[in-house]
Parts: structure tokens; C-alpha cells; sequence
């Protein structure tokens, strides 16, 4: 016998008859690794290929311990007429038969606890308490079964499960060759069990690995695109700074002869400051308007820094929501106050329509953003003596928010667009420009908004007739606000606050 | 002398503004067009020494514009267009450059004087030096 053999059973065959059938039945049961093939096979190769059916043997059923569960389950059993009869027979079906760890009057689990082979003729003794006595007396007749062997699966000196051996005769017609061999089968279904369970988990987790890896790919080359667009959209305003700046610098090096070292500006080196011609003079309104330029663009690039810090922290769930019953009338009223001045100078009319019925839970900065970044927007598209709305709608279980203009609207195939990072539209690229405008604004009231459970949506009815913003938060003591109170990032040495996007309306 | 008119295509406001400033200030006539759709009727009007055309833009972009232009070629002829974007090293610039685009220049590698000065090299004098224009790097000085 080979070390390995040697090893493999703990107790010794005693025949070399024994040894060669076992041998076989080895054989059969690790040739597989699939879980379900091998424990299938561990119920019929006995019966099949070494005619234990001729012995008297009719069922053999494998049954393993679910730690997790707190059960013992029944696994798999022989393909055989008796075993089909007895599953007719009952009640429950059989993979649903689970008998608990602690049910200690079961014969299974004392078999399991002991760690020795037990012997029934009487069924309820293992089917108890899941089957009545009635009940199990009644499969055990159905089945024509006298005797039930009871053997423990021993892994590394830990019980895993329990197979049973039930057949037609008595206990005592069962040869000493015929228990030495189940026995040693014992053994070698332990360790196949054993094997085919590693195999699965392995299979399971490689599965496993192979969808996250394609999940990362995926989340890699957005984040690629993100990177890709976004440098894209910071050298815009750093362009018109750097060409602003250097038009004025240039006008005044034309003036004073002498350009700053390390800059080469002078268009026509050649003419003399006395002669310039009228479009190199610098006027003072020229000046201004380069340098205010400048400056908005210097503001748009801080606020585009600010925003993609916000979508990375919202995305990377490093915001933590500070959830409270909020009254959504006087954060909208704190709101409007900030940018009363703004809308005044518009002659643009902010009203507040009604007060909603209940309470939102939410977290007051987060939503305080997200009304001013659509009041912002309402303020920016609506042509001056237009007007603002804001009103409250309960829609149980939540409280619908709409922000309402009557400004340039938007075309309907845009309305989709308007949520995606830099989805800004055609129709407002000049107002980007002009009030320091990221083109992600919408997108981080979108990710706020869902991270408060609530959906947002845009409603215009085209060009030129305004535009409502409709946002839900859920009300407080809701389920759904319950869930959010779960699900919600909570505050870790890793959460920051949101950067404030500052809002021109021009 | 006529003036040699320059197509600015670019949707970005300040950007247009500045560089059609620049370009005015040096002598040229400069007509903008916002975004790509703008650009491809004006470009069919003809008559432009040089069109200076961004990538990225509403509407239709620079590359449709040039794929637009391959379809249905202007009657009246124009001088070369010359991509005026802020990418870099993204495979739409060889993209464009099969499409058509005789040049490259990245607006924030530039200042607006090398800006014009690009103007000069690729607005060739129209007489007898008709040489076919090369994609080149955009001037750089040190």
C-alpha cells in the first residue's frame, strides 16, 4: 500500500478483497471534482459497482453539517427504487430535511457528536423532530428498509457529516468484510467531500475575481475618459487666461519697449513705440476687459477643480451624510436669500409657493447645494423680469421639491444629457463661459440627490418656455428614510465635506 | 492689398473672442463660427486663406466637419484647415489628419503671437510658391 493509502485510512482493511474494492470506489469518487457529481456518486458506487445491491443494501444517503445553519442536511442519496419510494413517501422532501445540531435525541447527530458508527431499525431515531414518529414509520415501510447503518465522514478529526446505510436485512447478516469496507468507504468519502468543497469554493471564488476584474476594467476606463475630458475641460479657461493675459502683456511691452524677461511677446518687433498703430494701443477699457476675463476664468477653473473633487469624493463615498428631519421651506428660504441680491439686479421674481406637509431626512448642506445650484441655473437661463418658483408636493413616502423658470427651456432631445459630467448643452455654453460654469453641477445634484434615495428630473416644454427641476428626498420616519438612515455614508477619518462651487449669474 | 479672410470654429466664447482679436489686430479678417454646424456652411461659402477648426463641439463636431467636408466638398476652394484644439495626444488629431487637416495646435501650448505667427506659415504667398502643406509642429521658441 502506497503512503498516501496509508494515510487515507484510518482503519485498516483487513482483506485484500476489501483493499481492491476500495481501491476501486477511491478511484471512482476522486476522479471528479464537481461537488454535486461526487457526492452522487459517493451515494451509488457502492450499490452499482461493487453490487452491494445484492447484499441487501438499498439507499445510501449523504448527509453534511451546514456550521452556518446550525444543521445537518441531507446532501445526496442513491438512485435506487426504495430511495425513490421512501422521497414519495414523505412529507417533507428530502433536501429539505434539516435535522439541527442541538436536536442531541437524534441518532444522526449523536452519531456525529461520538464520532462512532450507529445502527437503527427504527426511523424515527433519525428523522425526528423534523418527521413526526408517524411520519417516519410510515417512509421507513414505504421504503421496506430494516436496518439503517450510521456512519460518521471524519475529516482531520472533525465530523462533517453523516452517511447512512440502509438496507432489507438485519444487522446481524451484515459480514465482517462488509462492515470493514464501509468502514474504510468512510474515509474515502471524507476526503473526497473534502476535495470536491475546495474545488467548488475555489471555482466559486475564480468566478468570483474574474467579474470583479472586469468591474474594475470597466471602472478604470471611465475614470481614463473622466481624466481624458476633464484636462480637456481645465485648459479651456487656462487658455483664455494665458491669452488674455498675454494680449495685455504684449499691448504693454509695445507701449514701454520693454518686454519682462523670458517672454517673447512683440507682434511687430520692428515698430517704434512712438508709432504704434491703434490696435496695439492698450486703452483702460481694454485692460478691464482682459482682466476681468482673467478673472472668471480663474473662478471657472476653481470651480471645475472643486466639482471634480466633489464627483471623486461622492463617487469614492468618502461623503458622509449628516442625516437630520430637515424643513425644507427654510433651507429653501435660506437659499433664496443668498441669491436674492443676484435675482434683484435680474429683476427676476423668487417665490417660495407653499410649505411642505412633513419633514425630509437629509443632510441640510448637501440639499442646501442642490437648491442652489438649481435656483443658480434658473437664474442664469432666465432673461431678466422672468420668474422663479419654488414649490412642495408630497408623494408619500417622499416630498417632491420643483424649481421652476420661465426661462429658455430646453430642447427635448437634451433633456437626457443634462444629468452626464459635462452635459451641459449647446444652447448654455455661452452662459458657461461667462458665469464660471463646470458643466458638472448637475451631474453632483443628481449623485447627492440618489445618495438621499431620491430621484431628480428636468421637465421643459422646449425652447424658450422655461424649465422645472424636480428632486424627492424621503419624508421622515418612512421605511425608506429608515433605509437611508442604514445605507448613508457614514462620517470616517476618510469623509470630507463638499468644496463649494461659488455661483455667478451674470 | 485684400485682406486674407481667416475661419475661427470654435465654440468656447472667450477663446473665440481673444483669438479674433489677435488675428484682427495683425491685419487679417477673421469670421467665427460657434459650433461645427456653423462652420460647414461657411466653409462651403469659400473664400477663406485658412479655417482654423476645434475638436470638441456642440452640435457637430471638428471631426464631422472635416467628414462632412470629404461627402460634399465646397465649390468654392479654400486654404487648409488647421485643427486648433485642446487635445493632445488622443488619436482624434491622426483621425483629422486622414480626414483632411493639414496641421495641429494645441491652444494651451500657444500664446496668441504664435498664433499669428502659425498664420503666416500656413498662409502661403498665393503667387508662384505653391508648395503642398505638410502637417507641422506649431512654431515653438525657446
Amino acid at each position: 500500500m502506497s503512503l498516501f493509502q496509508r494515510k487515507l485510512f484510518i482503519t485498516t482493511p483487513k482483506t485484500k478483497e476489501t483493499i481492491k474494492s476500495l481501491w476501486k470506489l477511491e478511484k471512482i469518487i476522486l476522479d471528479s471534482l464537481d461537488f454535486h457529481t461526487v457526492v452522487q456518486k459517493i451515494c451509488d458506487s457502492v450499490l452499482t459497482e461493487l453490487g452491494y445491491l445484492n447484499l441487501g443494501y438499498r439507499i445510501i444517503v449523504l448527509t453534511l453539517v451546514d456550521e452556518k445553519r446550525g444543521v445537518l442536511r441531507r446532501i445526496s442519496l442513491s438512485q435506487t427504487t426504495e430511495a425513490a419510494n421512501a422521497q414519495a413517501a414523505s412529507e417533507i422532501p428530502f433536501h429539505e430535511i434539516e435535522i439541527p445540531l442541538n436536536a442531541t435525541g437524534n441518532l444522526l447527530i449523536k452519531t456525529l457528536q461520538e464520532k462512532k458508527p450507529q445502527v437503527t431499525h427504527y426511523w424515527p431515531e433519525i428523522f425526528t423532530p423534523i418527521l413526526t414518529e408517524e411520519q417516519s414509520i410510515k417512509n421507513q415501510s414505504a421504503a421496506g428498509i430494516k436496518t439503517s447503518m450510521l456512519y460518521p465522514v471524519i475529516v482531520k478529526d472533525r465530523s462533517i457529516g453523516v452517511l447512512i446505510f440502509s438496507m432489507i436485512k438485519d444487522m446481524k447478516e451484515v459480514s465482517e468484510n462488509e462492515e470493514d469496507l464501509i468502514k474504510g468507504y468512510t474515509d474515502v468519502v471524507g476526503l473526497a467531500v473534502q476535495n470536491s468543497l475546495l474545488y467548488s469554493t475555489l471555482e466559486k471564488t475564480t468566478r468570483d475575481l474574474a467579474k470583479a476584474n472586469e468591474r474594475l476594467k470597466e471602472l478604470d476606463k471611465l475614470k481614463d475618459d473622466f481624466v481624458s475630458v476633464a484636462s480637456h475641460e481645465l485648459r479651456t479657461p487656462m487658455t483664455a487666461i494665458k491669452s488674455y493675459l498675454w494680449m495685455a502683456l504684449n499691448k504693454l511691452s509695445l507701449q514701454s519697449s520693454s518686454p519682462p524677461a523670458g517672454l517673447k511677446l512683440s507682434l511687430q518687433s520692428s515698430s517704434s513705440p512712438a508709432g504704434l498703430k491703434k490696435q496695439d494701443q492698450l486703452s483702460p477699457e481694454d485692460l478691464k476687459r482682459y482682466l476681468s476675463r482673467s478673472y472668471i476664468s480663474v473662478e471657472r477653473l476653481i470651480n471645475l477643480v472643486n466639482d471634480m473633487l466633489n464627483i471623486s469624493r461622492i463617487e469614492g463615498r468618502r461623503i458622509a451624510l449628516k442625516l437630520e428631519g430637515t424643513d425644507l421651506y427654510q433651507l429653501t428660504s435660506d437659499v433664496v436669500e443668498e441669491v436674492i441680491i443676484k435675482a434683484k439686479e435680474k429683476d427676476i421674481k423668487v417665490n417660495i409657493i407653499n410649505k411642505p406637509y412633513s419633514r425630509v431626512l437629509c443632510d441640510k448642506d448637501k440639499i442646501h447645494e442642490v437648491l442652489l445650484n438649481l435656483i443658480g441655473n434658473s437664474l442664469k437661463f432666465t432673461k431678466n423680469g422672468g420668474q422663479i418658483s419654488v414649490g412642495f408636493v408630497e408623494k408619500p413616502p417622499y416630498v417632491l421639491t420643483s424649481v421652476s423658470d420661465n426661462g429658455i427651456g430646453i430642447a427635448p432631445e437634451n433633456i437626457n444629457n443634462l444629468f452626464t459630467k459635462f452635459g451641459r448643452l449647446e444652447s448654455s455654453y455661452v452662459a458657461v463661459a461667462e458665469s464660471g460654469g463646470t458643466g458638472l453641477g448637475l451631474y453632483i445634484c443628481k449623485s447627492l440627490i440618489e445618495l438621499h434615495k431620491g430621484t431628480i428630473s428636468a421637465k421643459s416644454s422646449g425652447l424658450g418656455k422655461g424649465t422645472t427641476f424636480s428632486f424627492t428626498l424621503p419624508s421622515v420616519g418612512t421605511e425608506i428614510a429608515q433605509k437611508l438612515k442604514t445605507d448613508a455614508p457614514k462620517e470616517t477619518e476618510k469623509t470630507k465635506d463638499l468644496e463649494k462651487t461659488k455661483i455667478n449669474i451674470n | 492689398m485684400k485682406k486674407q479672410r481667416i475661419l475661427l470654429i470654435e465654440d468656447d466664447t472667450y477663446t473665440r473672442d481673444a483669438y479674433e482679436e489677435i488675428l484682427k489686430d495683425s491685419g487679417y479678417e477673421v469670421d467665427t463660427a460657434v459650433d461645427g454646424q456653423e462652420g460647414i456652411l461657411k466653409i462651403h461659402k469659400g473664400g477663406y486663406s485658412l479655417i482654423f477648426l476645434d475638436v470638441m463641439m456642440p452640435k457637430v463636431d471638428g471631426l464631422d466637419v472635416l467628414r462632412s467636408l470629404k461627402n460634399d466638398p465646397p465649390k468654392t476652394s479654400n486654404g487648409p484647415i488647421i485643427l486648433l484644439t485642446n487635445l493632445t495626444h488622443d488619436p482624434v488629431i491622426f483621425l483629422a489628419t486622414d480626414l483632411g487637416a493639414k496641421g495641429h495646435l494645441v491652444k494651451s501650448d500657444i500664446t496668441p503671437g504664435e498664433l499669428v505667427e502659425a498664420v503666416k506659415k500656413y498662409i502661403q504667398p498665393t503667387k508662384n510658391d505653391k508648395k503642398p502643406f505638410t502637417n507641422q509642429e506649431p512654431i515653438k521658441e525657446e
